[in-house]
């Protein structure tokens, strides 16, 4: 009996707490801000972004802009997703959760918790 | 000749009338000479126009007994005339004169037995108009003559002895612009005058004698002996017959023997014998006037001695000349003509000739002898000179001891070269003087062969060459190849030829024969040249290539191109036995046959080799080694056979051995020229068959073909390592198919597709081969765009594949995915990445994208300390089998990050989802979500770290509880199984059916 009432009180503790959580909406952001050229502050890497919902980035660190890889993105809501198109055939797409997104300031974090902080350069 | 003969007939006529005048009046006035004088003087001026005086007359039987004899003192005739020297025709002052008196009274003929004449003066002068100032002789003076009881043209006259001591005769006929003098002359003339003719002899000795025609002096005080036995007809046609005569001129001797008449048609008839014995050539040329000695300008004589015997025959006038025929021997002579640059010496010579002065008919030497020596040389010429006035067209067989530097003053001075040693020549040509001086090679007629023990030499400083019985053979003019427009035939044959240039090839050839006609190479225009070389054995060496070989056999045509001269047509076959060569240290080859036939079209202002030469080639190998000091492996070539044009190459039967690799290479490659001028690209279609291949070999043979091309927007230090280039502007598909070959530890079977370049980019293509890991499908992509800016990537479906051999195969894959290595067993694997690199082929990770699908059923994984911490946090049944039923993978990588997408393990009662990240640090955050199990609740386990020597294991929240099921996952994990579908099927799409 002792039994059965832990397990019940638990179970209840338990829907009490999901039955609290609110429901929070995702924010969204303008998608037509992101169009530009962007550099992520501190590092030669840079991003852009076509109203087409094509894009290209590089590192000039490495490389020049007119080495500059594809890509095709998509924002819906905060959720950013990027399909890196491979030149041998194959995609790798990546998916980020922007967190803020102005006419200057663009940036994003994975699910790793791996964030970026772009400024617009042009 | 016969106007001299004339006046001198004319003055003894005259001389005789007067002394027959003298005779008469003295016959008939008997008297003391002041009577007889002043009688004579009357009497002789019915005879004679002119003044003409007699000083003293006296008779004399006595001392001329049994005739009757008349001294005259003072004997003077005078009749001035414009442009006479004198006006005094004739003057003696003695004259003694010896008559036949009783055939004078009783036959009425004056025969005068002897005129002596002392101290004479003769002038006889004609002017322009042919007026003589010896026209003075009154021819109607008999008939006149009314007090004189003998009718003088009744009289007949002859004479025996005419005697004239110390007399001067000058005649000058300015009409026939003539002119004569004889000064002191001693005169005497013993024969028979009678009726216009004489038949005697006539001596006359003159210590100074002139002759002068058409301004041209003969003789200029010069001694003049004559003694002519001869005969002259004067009456109808005049005649002169000369019976040995002698004339001495300056103390050269002319026998003559003949006779001249003169014809009806006022020509004179010539024959007449000239013998000439052993005259001073250099005198003689000195005698010869100006006006025939052009032919002495370039001649030079120091001595020699001539001897002549010459026929004169023929008719005489104003067009024509006797033909001379003669016999002309030359001794000693030593000279210098100007034309040949030395002095010759010891000529002699032994000819006969014609002599054709005035006709068309070209004067001709036969050589029967002619030996000279100049310098250190010798000659012995026989043969004929045509024309000797005019062309000198020399057609002789010469055979001469020569020593070569003899020869660099008759060469052109643009064939700059010397030469030592001796040569014997015997030859036989045909050629005119001037064609020699001009060495016109296509006029000179010449054949024959030199021959020399050793002979060494340079052409122009630079080109050094030495041969050993050396036989040249030479043949001009030779015509045998009308694109060649040959014009002599050379043929050489030598023991032994060594050759070398300054800073340039050396060669030594054995045995060698050469042939060659060649054009005329003194021109202007390009040589050509049609022939054939051969050596028993040549060794050459090039800078720092050197070689030898056996048997080399070449026949080559080198001609200017017929539309466009500035280009050079060659043609050449060559084949050889043994050829081993050397090219410094880095090349060594060896091949046992050789033969290569070449065409081409030399160019020089083209730049690029290939369109420099133009060539179209077909080279045949039998059985060549190469050794190259870069790679450490032989190359073997059993057999190679190419054709080559200037815009394709045709391989086909070539076999090649290279290091470990074995393969026949087959196949076409076009477009060169337009390649090569860059306006085209380069097409190939190659068949590479073979049993082995060894890639990492030919990848160090092929790299860098090209390289300066793809060069472009970054500077690139020199410190920095020369990647694989690209070609660019090609597009060659090279068909493989080999049984076995090996890249790193990797070994493929059955290496079946095609590599490509084409723009710019080396395509590996739908390659299927097999190995003892896999089946796999493989398509690789290299570019390179820049130096330092490289790129790689690859499609790669490994079918069928045991994990731990891919793990092998490919050793980079366990960097990118470590947990690969934890499974067992077959699976099926997609890949496609791809990568910037650095010239040193390293990662630029920033470009470095990938991804990857496994799938694999019935799998095992590997007990390990990390599963076992895993199976304790997750409460695993240790006792469970560690069996994987399936599995699915899809993982990517963008630059650093490999992140694997969640997927579903199940063993057994178990189902757990994994996905996490893996960073190329080694760094990595996995989570796993412990989906189904015998306990009634979801456990999550975040299993993260730095490396995976230090794993933290932490329990979380489980994340996919619901991935699995659709009805319950969230729109976010809906959106990541898309995803993963996404990456899944993009891979599969590009594997090709088995």
């Amino acid at each position: 009996m002792k039994k059965k009432s832990i397990l019940l009180l638990l179970a209840v503790t338990v829907s009490l707490l999901f039955t609290a959580c609110p429901i929070v909406d995702n924010p969204s952001f303008d998608e037509s801000l992101m169009i530009g050229k962007w550099n992520n502050s501190g590092t030669q890497l840079y991003e852009k972004y076509f109203s087409d919902y094509t894009g290209s980035t590089w590192d000039e660190s490495e490389v020049l802009e007119e080495d500059a890889q594809p890509f095709t993105w998509s924002l819906e809501g905060d959720a950013l997703t990027q399909i890196h198109i491979m030149e041998m055939g194959g995609v790798v797409p990546k998916t980020y959760t922007v967190t803020e997104l102005t006419d200057s300031t663009f940036k994003y974090h994975d699910s790793y918790s791996k964030s970026y902080n772009y400024v617009k350069v042009q | 000749m016969k106007r001299t003969i004339k006046i001198i007939l004319i003055t003894l006529a005259s001389i005789i009338v007067l002394v027959i005048a003298a005779v008469g009046t003295s016959l008939w006035f008997v008297t003391t000479p002041g009577k007889i004088t002043p009688v004579l003087n009357k009497q002789v001026s019915k005879f004679i126009s002119c003044p003409t005086s007699f000083k003293n007359v006296k008779l004399s039987i006595v001392h001329t007994f049994p005739y009757l004899g008349l001294n005259i003192d003072s004997i003077c005739m005078i009749n001035p005339i414009n442009g006479a020297p004198s006006d005094t025709i004739l003057f003696a002052e003695k004259c003694r004169l010896s008559v036949n008196a009783k055939a004078f009274l009783d036959d009425k003929q004056i025969i005068v037995n002897e005129i002596n004449l002392k101290n004479a003066f003769v002038n006889i002068f004609n002017d322009e108009n042919g007026i003589s100032n010896i026209a003075v002789f009154n021819s109607n003076s008999s008939s006149d003559d009314t007090t004189s009881s003998f009718d003088l043209s009744q009289l007949t006259a002859s004479l025996k002895v005419l005697k004239i001591q110390e007399v001067t005769v000058l005649y000058n006929d300015l009409k026939s612009n003539l002119s004569l003098e004889a000064r002191h002359a001693n005169i005497d003339i013993d024969g028979k005058l009678k009726d216009a003719s004489f038949e005697g002899k006539l001596l006359f000795n003159i210590p100074d004698a002139s002759f002068q025609l058409d301004s041209v002096d003969y003789l200029i005080d010069e001694t003049l002996d004559l003694n002519l036995p001869l005969s002259i007809q004067l009456a109808d046609y005049k005649s002169l017959s000369l019976n040995k005569a002698i004339v001495t001129i300056a103390e050269k001797q002319i026998a003559l023997d003949g006779t001249m008449m003169q014809l009806a048609s006022n020509e004179t008839e010539v024959n007449v014998a000239v013998d000439i014995e052993n005259w001073d050539i250099p005198e003689v040329l000195a005698m010869i006037p100006e006006a025939f000695s052009s032919f002495k300008k370039n001649l030079s004589l120091e001595s020699g001695i001539a001897s002549v015997n010459a026929k004169i025959a023929g008719i005489y006038s104003e067009n024509s000349f006797p033909v001379i025929d003669a016999d002309v021997k030359i001794e000693s002579a030593n000279g210098k003509y100007s034309s040949i640059p030395y002095a010759m010496k010891d000529v002699n010579l032994e000819a006969s000739g014609k002599l054709y002065l005035k006709d068309t008919v070209p004067s001709n030497l036969f050589i029967s002898k002619l030996t000279a020596k100049a310098r250190n040389s010798s000659l012995d010429v026989s043969g004929t000179v045509y024309d000797f006035l005019e062309d000198f067209l020399i057609d002789a067989n010469v055979k001469a001891n020569i020593y070569l530097p003899d020869v660099y003053p008759v060469l052109p001075k643009s064939l700059n070269i010397e030469a030592e040693g001796r040569a014997t020549a015997d030859l036989k040509g045909k050629f005119t003087l001037k064609q020699l001086q001009d060495f016109d090679l296509n006029k000179i007629s010449l054949k024959g062969e030199i021959k020399s023990n050793t002979v060494t030499g340079n052409y122009n400083d630079s080109m050094f060459f030495t041969a050993e019985q050396l036989n040249v053979d030479l043949t001009l003019p030779y015509k045998a190849n009308p694109k060649v427009n040959d014009i002599m035939m050379i043929k050489l044959n030598s023991s032994k030829i060594d050759f070398s240039m300054t800073d340039g090839p050396i060669f030594a050839a054995k045995d060698a024969k050469i042939e060659a006609a060649v054009s005329d190479f003194t021109s202007d225009d390009p040589i050509a040249a049609a022939g054939n070389v051969k050596f028993s054995d040549l060794t050459l060496t090039i800078d720092t290539v050197s070689g030898t070989i056996k048997a080399p056999n070449v026949a080559f045509v080198v001609a200017p191109n017929i539309e466009n001269a500035s280009i050079v047509d060659l043609s050449c076959q060559y084949n050889s036995r043994k050829v081993t060569a050397n090219m410094g240290d880095s090349i060594n080859f060896d091949i046992n046959s050789l033969s290569l036939d070449l065409n081409s079209h030399y160019d020089e202002k083209q730049e690029n080799f290939m369109l420099k030469w133009d060539p179209y080639v077909k080279v045949n190998i039998i059985t060549a080694g190469f050794k190259i000091s870069q790679l450490e492996y032989s190359v073997i070539i059993p057999s190679f056979n190419v054709s080559m044009t200037p815009d394709t190459l045709l391989l086909s039967n070539s076999k090649i051995m290279m290091g470990r690799n074995d393969f026949n290479l087959a196949g076409t490659i076009t477009g060169m020229k337009n390649y090569i001028e860059k306006t085209g690209d380069l097409h190939g279609d190659l068949m590479l068959t073979g049993h082995f291949i060894d890639i990492d070999q030919i990848m160090d043979i092929v790299s860098g073909f090209g390289s300066t091309d793809t060069t472009k927007v970054v500077a690139v230090s020199d410190d920095e390592p020369d990647p694989f280039m690209v070609p660019l502007n090609m597009d060659v598909r090279l068909n493989t198919h080999i049984k076995k070959a090996v890249t790193g530890e990797t070994v493929l079977e059955n290496l079946g597709g095609h590599v490509s370049i084409k723009d710019g980019a080396l395509i590996l293509e739908e390659m299927g081969f097999t190995s003892d890991a896999a089946k796999m499908q493989l398509t690789a992509l290299y570019k390179s765009p820049r130096k330092d800016h490289l790129f790689v990537g690859l499609d790669f479906h490994l079918l069928d594949i045991d994990m731990a051999r891919l793990i092998k195969m490919i050793p980079d894959i366990d960097t990118i995915v470590p947990m690969l290595k934890s499974f067992s067993g077959k699976a099926e694997c997609h890949i496609a990445a791809e990568t910037n690199l650095k010239s040193d082929y390293s990662l630029k990770f920033s470009t470095l994208r990938g991804a990857a699908a496994i799938e694999g059923q019935n799998l095992v994984l590997l007990d390990s300390e990390t599963f076992t911490q895993i199976s304790k946090y997750l409460v695993f049944n240790k006792k469970a089998e560690n069996m994987v039923d399936s599995l699915s993978v899809e993982m990517t990588v963008f630059r650093d990050e490999v992140d694997l997408y969640p997927f579903l393990i199940v063993m057994g009662k178990y189902k757990a989802v994994v996905s996490g990240r893996h960073n190329l640090d080694q760094s990595f955050d996995y989570h796993i979500s412990l989906t189904d199990c015998p306990l009634p609740v979801r456990l999550g386990l975040n299993v993260s770290g730095p490396s995976f020597k230090d794993i933290s294991y932490k329990l979380a929240p489980c994340k996919y509880a619901y991935l699995y099921r659709p009805e319950k996952r969230s729109d976010v994990q809906t959106k990541t199984i898309e995803l993963k579908k996404m990456i899944s099927d993009a891979l599969k799409a590009n594997v090709k059916p088995q």
